[in-house]
């Protein structure tokens, strides 16, 4: 039962498209007794993120900023996304 | 990976303790395609400016295109080496060599003050105050149940952000235990476009907003003075165009399954849990039909953020393309993206 007190709230469109949405017969795998299997499956350990161990400063700037305080070389690591992040 | 293969190195950790790490995003800091064009365009901003400057003297040279990589320099922006390699080997070598150039530098070389590097704008900046800040990992998976399986290596990360205002949108002003209701379009829009993409293994493009569809419902599950519990589960199917990407094309065809569980406390107005895994079945082909088998198998998993992590603060790779006004812009847009068209409904 759709909130009648929501309703005003949602988009009028909610297929988020203009054709109908076919994805009925798509199978499903993914259930209240299986989440916690698939969410273990999927998020990381710690010993995958051994890089994140190190201790990086978020940006070039603020690292720029670091290196003179502490009169060190600055080692960046640049990527097409963040390298923390998705790359 | 390199962040495998180099920065889980014996020698290189040891090494680093002669440098302050910093990491960045490189496309906004080599001003998108060619930092000349970025310039000659009007681009100023002095924290790419400064690293444009010093990274036109590495590896790819002082032309345009990919400043990738790993770069050593002086506090004042000096260049001392750099590399863009998966090897450990030959990172070390790179850095031995950067160390000593360092060593061997005048000490009013070594003492220089940084340039004026404070940025004008970044992307960090958005971050919605009191918002939904999620993390998302997301892994390929192979055929079959979950308990048949062990962890995939190839997994990325990123993060999806949702206003406060957009957040609450989940939670009815009265909620019922039992009752589902289909959450705001822009919500399931923004996952699909930005988020539930090809991205185990490296940067995917975006869909458009009349590339996915699907549907999103919230369930009350408990209702008490202090929260609300609720369940989230849905479908969809997004189909992109490789003619109508911008940059990287997104997946030809996936279709996601979604099933979470989160908890809503009324007092702060925030989630204080959330959990929502979605499963995905790419296709390499945008006819490929429902029952077909899927190309590759991959998995999504939101939460919430610790914000006591430097790194959970970073933004979404694709904020750029985030339909949202609380997103602020940069003067100078290095991506030419329209998040909506214009006959959208």
């Amino acid at each position: 039962m759709v909130l009648s007190t929501l309703t005003a709230l949602v988009a009028t469109d909610n297929t988020y498209g203009e054709e109908p949405i076919q994805i009925e017969s798509q199978s499903s795998q993914l259930n209240k007794a299986n989440f916690t299997q698939w969410r273990d499956l999927i998020r990381t350990t710690d010993s995958e993120l051994a890089w994140q161990q190190l201790a990086w400063t978020p940006s070039f700037h603020d690292g720029l900023a670091q290196a003179a305080k502490l009169n060190k070389p600055l080692l960046l690591w640049v990527m097409n996304g963040h390298p923390m992040g998705c790359t | 990976m390199g962040r495998q293969s180099v920065w889980t190195d014996d020698n290189i950790r040891a090494l680093t303790e002669n440098f302050v790490l910093a990491a960045d995003e490189v496309w906004r800091l080599q001003g998108g395609y060619d930092f000349r064009k970025y310039q000659a365009a009007g681009g100023a901003d002095p924290e790419c400016v400064c690293f444009q400057e010093m990274a036109s003297q590495g590896h790819y040279g002082p032309g345009g295109g990919t400043k990738q990589g790993i770069y050593v320099c002086t506090p004042a922006g000096k260049f001392l080496g750099s590399i863009n390699s998966l090897s450990a080997e030959a990172v070390q070598q790179m850095l031995k060599r950067s160390l000593q150039a360092w060593q061997e530098l005048p000490l009013a070389d070594r003492q220089a003050k940084p340039p004026t590097s404070k940025p004008k704008h970044r992307w960090e900046w958005s971050a919605p105050e009191k918002g939904l800040i999620l993390k998302e990992t997301i892994r390929y998976l192979k055929n079959g149940s979950p308990a048949e399986q062990t962890p995939d290596t190839r997994f990325n990360h990123d993060f999806a952000w949702f206003s406060a205002e957009e957040a609450k949108r989940l939670i009815p002003a009265s909620p019922v235990v039992g009752e589902t209701h289909e959450v705001p379009a822009e919500i399931y829009r923004r996952l699909a476009r930005c988020h539930l993409l090809n991205t185990a293994h490296g940067e995917g493009g975006t869909y458009h907003a009349d590339q996915v569809r699907g549907d999103l419902s919230v369930t009350i599950l408990e209702v008490d003075p202090r929260q609300v519990r609720i369940k989230l589960s849905g479908k969809g199917v997004s189909t992109g165009s490789r003619e109508k990407a911008f940059g990287l094309a997104p997946a030809a065809k996936i279709r996601t399954e979604l099933l979470g569980f989160a908890r809503f406390d009324r007092k702060t107005g925030q989630f204080s849990q959330f959990e929502l895994v979605a499963l995905g079945k790419l296709y390499n082909s945008t006819e490929a039909a429902a029952k077909a088998p899927a190309d590759r198998n991959i998995g999504w998993f939101f939460t919430l953020a610790d914000q006591d992590r430097p790194f959970d603060r970073l933004a979404p790779t694709h904020l750029h393309a985030y339909d949202a006004k609380w997103v602020a812009q940069p003067s100078l847009r290095l991506h030419d993206y329209q998040a909506n068209p214009p006959a959208q409904k």
